[in-house]
């Protein structure tokens, strides 16, 4: 099969050095979606620069993004304020992430290197250990991680520009609403991304469905009645 | 650009945002029918006088283009028309079995009366056109009806992952039939209607008919028949 695009190779093959922006971004997302910045919380970029150890300008363009993403707005002259996680978002989260990440499934599962499957089925056991150690962190860790994994596997950048912020808006609703890891979620994307380091595109796609049933579950959505 | 002129001088004043949607619907027609061609640099001047309109505006619309992979931006080398690949075509039609039914069923539950007013008349366009062999026409009703059906569908991260998808599909699509297929008309227009009345699970299943229909149709192209 032809690879149309290659453009991921970086972020699985080797840890790429990352800028000082892209840094302050990756933390700054994380302690929104632990809450270790909870919403609402207003704060400025000083603190934030002197809380993270980073200059004031990769934290600017840190904010700028987050912003982008609807995770913070900027307040000029005072900040940034977390935004609220409205509720009622999950449903379109849901509605728009089950058919793409059958599509990440399946590309994953066609197009992933040697070395993308064995960190795929590295990843998912970390998953699991971490849930059941009831380390949040670790579990958003390894969680963030895998994603990113599965993204660069799938070599497909208009499934990884429509997946990114749906996940970033995912993690952070999940993490805010279910506070103990869960088991049975952590098994199911054992299950999804083992499949998914085989090759078996179907097996892959089928257990992605089951994992989205199980997300659904712990977070209290009601389903549609199967057809 | 000689469509393009025109278009310009019966347009109304619009704001900002409408000029750069103006800029780039212009300039993705131009794209989609080849007059720019795959590889070409864009110049700015150039299509500020093909198009008599600000920089700004063309700007804002190369940015868009960008952001939909019509056209690629390099360091030094500025931006240019994103080459034609045939494999991109099929990877995107593998994505839209996954992602039109779903953008059909959202459309088809939150039409109001009023958007079931709109997609009938989008249909009885088609309908027209294709009656009369118009692709053109086909052409900018289908954006229309893309544009239309990602708002009433109320889920912006569905609209933002299927925006690309449609510009780029709509280009491979369009750039090689020039007259309108019948058979996919009619299920075109069967899932218009499922929409406008409201039927999710037929808006589904058609939307499914759509994008087969295409992928047959691309394959024709792509492969002999």
């Amino acid at each position: 099969m032809n690879r149309p695009f290659d453009f991921s190779a970086s972020s699985a093959r080797q840890a790429p050095k990352l800028t000082l922006a892209e840094q302050a971004y990756r933390r700054l997302e994380e302690m929104i979606i632990t809450a270790e910045l909870p919403p609402n919380t207003v704060v400025s970029l000083v603190a934030l620069s002197k809380r993270l150890g980073i200059g004031r300008t990769p934290i600017q363009e840190a904010a700028k993004r987050l912003s982008a993403d609807f995770l913070v707005e900027i307040i000029p002259r005072k900040g940034l304020r977390v935004r609220d996680v409205p509720r009622d978002e999950l449903d379109t989260l849901i509605e728009a992430r089950l058919p793409l990440e059958r599509l990440l499934a399946r590309f994953a599962a066609r197009n992933a290197t040697p070395e993308e499957r064995k960190q795929l089925r590295s990843g998912a056991k970390a998953l699991l250990a971490a849930a059941k150690s009831g380390d949040e962190r670790a579990v958003v860790s390894a969680d963030g991680h895998l994603k990113q994994v599965a993204l660069a596997a799938a070599r497909n950048p208009f499934l990884t520009s429509a997946l990114g912020p749906i996940f970033t808006h995912f993690r952070r609703l999940y993490f805010t609403s279910v506070p103990v890891p869960d088991l049975g979620v952590a098994r199911a994307f054992q299950t999804a991304y083992d499949a998914i380091a085989e090759g078996n595109e179907e097996a892959a796609v089928s257990a992605m469905d089951d994992v989205m049933a199980e997300l659904q579950r712990v977070m209290g959505i009601k389903r549609e009645p199967a057809e | 650009m000689a469509a393009a002129r025109t278009a310009t001088r019966s347009a109304k004043p619009a704001s900002k945002a409408g000029l750069a949607q103006r800029a780039y619907r212009l300039l993705e027609q131009a794209i989609i029918v080849g007059e720019l061609q795959p590889n070409q640099v864009l110049s700015e001047p150039e299509l500020m006088a093909a198009t008599g309109m600000g920089r700004t505006p063309i700007r804002d619309a190369i940015q868009l283009l960008a952001d939909n992979h019509l056209v690629t931006i390099a360091p030094y080398r500025g931006a240019f028309v994103s080459p034609l690949d045939p494999q991109t075509e099929l990877l995107l039609l593998e994505m839209r079995r996954e992602l039109d039914p779903v953008l059909a069923g959202a459309t088809a539950e939150k039409a109001s009366q009023e958007d079931g007013k709109r997609l009938k008349k989008l249909a009885r366009r088609v309908r027209t056109a294709i009656d009369k062999n118009d692709s053109a026409t086909v052409m900018d009703v289908d954006g229309e009806l893309k544009q239309l059906m990602l708002e009433v569908c109320q889920n912006p991260f569905l609209a933002t992952s299927l925006r690309p998808i449609y510009a780029v599909c709509r280009r491979f699509y369009f750039n090689a039939v020039r007259t309108p297929d019948r058979s996919l008309g009619k299920i075109y227009l069967e899932m218009i209607e499922a929409m406008a009345a409201k039927d999710k699970k037929l808006a589904e299943e058609t939307a499914l008919g759509v994008v087969e229909k295409v992928e047959e149709i691309a394959r024709k192209q792509l492969f002999g028949a």
